[in-house]
This record gives structure tokens, C-alpha cells and sequence, in this order.
């Protein structure tokens, strides 16, 4: 019975957890590790998951402490996360090449965004959460949620407008 | 989808600032994800893009591979010692072997040196032998 809420319930979850994480900790193998503790622990929880109104929001939010609790393992351990093509390189001629490859830009533009906003823009435009789950996921109120949001999609849009002002892709 | 360009324009102003509902954010979606968005919008269709393809991204495969077991810090520490103690060991052992090894060869050659001394007198007590017979017929003689 547990079992097949499990498999019915969390196990469809599994990409959303995955990308939510590869935001997060920008890297494909730390988002499956994350991916594989998060599912871990629902299989663990599966009793007591039926009470939970909003398994999707539960899912997420736990995500998102695991990638914070890596985040800040690696920060203490004061080693830097590898991005996973684009590691603050400078180089002209490579950062050229990532121009060309459209989905890299934008995909690197919400990579330099802080956590919070990085988080945010994911959950709203790539998972498509009501701002009252995601208040929920983050534990943020309604007003730093719509702030977060606006200046995450206005710095990603001034960069993009930036780079085909150069005319570059 | 066919929309009218200054209602996307409001649409996408409102997306700027966080104000837009979801069902807005879908009617965007779908206007970008067809090829006949205006050209001045080409920086959003990026954007409204990218989400669409991430959207989709799917998880790779998860191993059920047993969780990494950790060993704890001194482990390395206590091979680290096993192994310079069997090294000792064995050099203390080899060393051993080596000295036997020696002590015995050293053994088997005077062994040898003694057996080709010994064949030597005995070669000259055969000699000597002459000597008693001599000295036997003399004292015949003589008296």
C-alpha cells in the first residue's frame, strides 16, 4: 500500500527533483547524488507521506535542504563547486564559444544569480509553482518572493539584451 | 499562437517585474515556442525557450548503488602503519635468511676444506706405513 503511494506520488517527482538540484548545486553528478538522498529519504518517510497535502512542495522543499546542507558542507570544507561547463572563466575566446550555444548562455546567466533567486526562477519559470509554494518551498514571504523573482528575470534579460547588442547568436 | 504585439509587450513588462499569473506566463510560453514571435522580442524567446527545454530535461538514471561507505579518518593512518611494520618485518626476516643462508655456506666450505685436509693425511699416513715396516725389520736386526 505504502509502497504503491510511493511509486505512484514520488517516484514521477524524480526529474523535478533532479533539476531543481542541478540548479542548485550546478553540477550533473552532485544533483544525482542529491536526487538519489532525496528519494532515499521519502522511501524512508513513505508511511507517513500520505498525510501530506502538497507532496510535490514537500519534495522541493526537502531538495532544496539537502542541496543547501551540500552547498554549505563544500563551502566548509572550503572547496569550490565545480559549474559544470563554465567554472567563472574569463577567456574571451571560450566564454565566445558558449555564446554560440544559446540554452548554455541563459542556462549560465541563471547560474551566476544568487542561491535564492537561482532557486526561485526555477521553481516559478521551469516548474511552474504558484508563488504560494514556493513561499512554502523557501520559507520566504509573498512580497521577497515576487522581488526575488523580478530581479532574477531582469538581470538574466539585461544580460541577454547585452549580448545581441554584440551580436553575438 | 497569434498575439497582438503590444499585449505581449504588457505581458512581458508585467513577467519583469514578477506580476504576471502562471496562466500568463503560459500564454508567453506557447507565443515563443512558435517560430512568428516578433523579432524585437528575440532576446525573451531565448529565455521562454530555454525554460521550455529545461522543462523537459529529464533525470538520468539513478544507480541503486549501496550508499559510499566512509571509512573512517584513521584507517588510513592504521594501513599506513601495517604496512611499514610488514615491511620491517620482512626486511628483518630477510636479513635472518641471508645471514643462515651465508652461515651455511660458510659451513659447507671449510667442511670441505677439512674433507680435502683429511684425504691429504691420510695419503701421508700411507707413507708413513713404510716407515713402521721399516723400522720393524730394523729392530729385527738389530736387537
Amino acid at each position: 500500500m505504502t509502497s504503491e503511494f510511493y511509486a505512484q506520488h514520488v517516484i514521477p517527482l524524480q526529474d523535478k527533483i533532479f533539476r531543481f538540484s542541478r540548479r542548485l548545486l550546478s553540477s550533473e553528478d552532485a544533483a544525482k547524488d542529491a536526487t538519489q538522498e532525496v528519494l532515499l529519504k521519502l522511501w524512508r518517510l513513505r508511511k507517513e507521506l500520505a498525510g501530506i497535502k502538497n507532496m510535490e512542495a514537500y519534495a522541493m522543499t526537502m531538495t532544496k535542504n539537502m542541496c543547501y546542507d551540500v552547498l554549505k558542507s563544500k563551502h566548509s570544507k572550503t572547496l569550490e563547486l565545480v559549474h559544470s561547463n563554465y567554472a567563472g572563466q574569463t577567456s574571451s575566446l571560450s566564454s565566445e564559444i558558449e555564446a554560440r550555444d544559446e540554452v548554455n548562455l541563459v542556462a549560465k546567466f541563471i547560474n551566476e544569480l544568487p542561491e535564492q533567486q537561482r532557486a526561485v526562477i526555477q521553481l516559478r519559470d521551469v516548474e511552474q509553482f504558484t508563488n504560494k509554494e514556493i513561499e512554502e518551498i523557501m520559507d520566504m514571504n509573498s512580497t521577497s518572493v515576487r522581488v526575488a523573482l523580478s530581479r532574477a528575470r531582469k538581470k538574466i534579460m539585461s544580460e541577454l539584451k547585452k549580448t545581441s547588442a554584440y551580436g553575438i547568436g | 499562437m497569434e498575439l497582438d504585439k503590444s499585449y505581449v509587450e504588457k505581458l512581458l513588462k508585467l513577467y519583469e517585474e514578477g506580476e504576471t499569473t502562471l496562466e500568463q506566463e503560459r500564454e508567453l510560453k506557447s507565443y515563443f515556442s512558435s517560430e512568428n514571435y516578433d523579432s524585437e522580442f528575440a532576446a525573451y524567446a531565448r529565455l521562454f525557450q530555454f525554460f521550455e527545454k529545461e522543462s523537459t530535461s529529464q533525470s538520468p538514471p539513478l544507480q541503486t548503488k549501496a550508499k559510499k561507505t566512509r571509512y573512517p579518518f584513521w584507517i588510513n593512518i592504521a594501513a599506513s602503519i601495517c604496512i611499514v611494520l610488514g615491511g620491517v618485518w620482512f626486511y628483518d626476516f630477510y636479513q635472518d635468511q641471508q645471514e643462515l643462508e651465508q652461515a651455511r655456506l660458510a659451513f659447507e666450505t671449510t667442511q670441505n676444506a677439512l674433507n680435502f685436509l683429511s684425504i691429504n693425511m691420510n695419503e701421508g699416513l700411507e707413507k708413513l706405513e713404510y716407515i713402521e715396516v721399516f723400522s720393524q725389520q730394523k729392530n729385527k736386526l738389530i736387537k
